[in-house]
């Protein structure tokens, strides 16, 4: 029954006309333009540089992989591959790579798609959520990473205790950056 | 501070809502400025105030032939928006109102927003995401108006 009335009744509301002869939908395009404009340019340049610092880390993150810390041995495998903490190094390292490019993958749909006033809705945000969480993820990973290696190489004496755990520390410092400075956007984009 | 000034309107609106019908209607002046001004800025403890005690005040229309309602959607005030349907007076006579231009409420949801909406969202783009919301909560709401006014002469 709602829905044979629907089908009258919906139309009239939705198609009605103001007297400068425009129906809701075409007055919101009409409206809403420059900010869907606005909205594309805000959407590219946040796109383009994050594309550009998730490319860096899967670089840097690709290459690690083959120059481990310690360095192999003849026949190529790692020298440190028995110790715990080179095999979580690994993960982390990989993980950083997986993350980074899920996230330049994002961003470069962000980048090639086609802005429509509908766009903004779901599917932009959504992307934009992905790729910033992603690229986040890629970069605690990375510092995890880059902490781990000092407790590889540095072994014995007082001074090889303290120094991976100060690195350790100051790794942690830009990750926390990065999760305040992008919070309050990421927060928005779920709301 | 605020707490003090919302209690003084408490007491206020107490007192003034002893007299008659014709006095608070001149109170209020043929556009009932107070109300429309707050529910511009999104004052919703006020309104909550008023309204809550004298729910007819959400029929009072401005001098563009416009509710509270009206206003409330094209100043993009969620607050008051959610607050006035939460009352649930009978709302929907309102959501026929239009305003001397022939805008409806789907036409005021599209028309641009003030500036102060959008201030506290970061990024255009999160803007039009907000914009959009907006425009689809307004459907809905126009729509379910519509179904339950039906609904209810088709028993």
């Amino acid at each position: 029954m709602l829905q044979e009335v629907e089908k009258i009744v919906q139309p009239q509301f939705r198609e009605s006309k103001n007297k400068a002869g425009k129906t809701p939908q075409s007055l919101f395009i009409e409206n809403h333009e420059t900010l869907r404009k606005e909205g594309e340019d805000w959407m590219r340049t946040t796109a383009d540089s994050c594309s550009l610092v998730a490319a860096l880390i899967a670089t840097v993150t690709f290459t690690a992989a083959f120059t481990v810390p310690g360095g192999n041995e003849d026949k190529g495998t790692p020298i440190f591959q028995r110790k715990a903490v080179f095999v979580i190094f690994a993960i982390a390292d990989a993980f950083s790579l997986f993350s980074s490019s899920i996230a330049m993958l994002m961003f470069l749909s962000i980048l090639t798609s086609r802005y429509a006033q509908e766009d903004f809705l779901r599917s932009l945000p959504r992307k934009l959520l992905i790729g910033l969480s992603a690229l986040f993820l890629s970069i605690a990973f990375i510092m995890v990473a880059f902490a781990l290696t000092f407790f590889i190489v540095f072994k014995g004496g007082v001074p090889s205790i303290s120094i991976p755990i100060i690195v350790a520390l100051l790794a942690a410092v830009p990750v926390a950056g990065f999760a305040f400075g992008q919070f309050p956007l990421l927060m928005t984009s779920i709301a | 501070m605020q707490d003090q000034a919302l209690k003084l309107v408490g007491k206020l609106w107490g007192e003034m809502t002893k007299m008659n019908y014709q006095e608070i209607s001149r109170f209020f002046g043929s556009p009932a400025q107070l109300l429309f001004a707050a529910t511009e800025i999104g004052n919703i403890e006020f309104i909550a105030i008023l309204i809550g005690s004298y729910p007819d005040l959400i029929w009072k229309v401005n001098e563009d032939g416009i509710s509270i309602f009206h206003i409330a959607i094209s100043n993009r005030q969620v607050e008051v928006f959610n607050l006035i349907y939460e009352i649930g007076a009978i709302k929907d006579l309102l959501a026929t109102y239009e305003n001397k231009e022939g805008n409806n409420m789907l036409h005021l949801a599209a028309a641009e927003p003030p500036p102060v909406s959008l201030d506290q969202i970061s990024g255009a783009a999160l803007q039009m995401q907000r914009e959009l919301m907006w425009y689809k909560v307004i459907i809905t709401y126009v729509n379910l108006e519509f179904y339950e006014l039906i609904e209810r002469h088709l028993k």
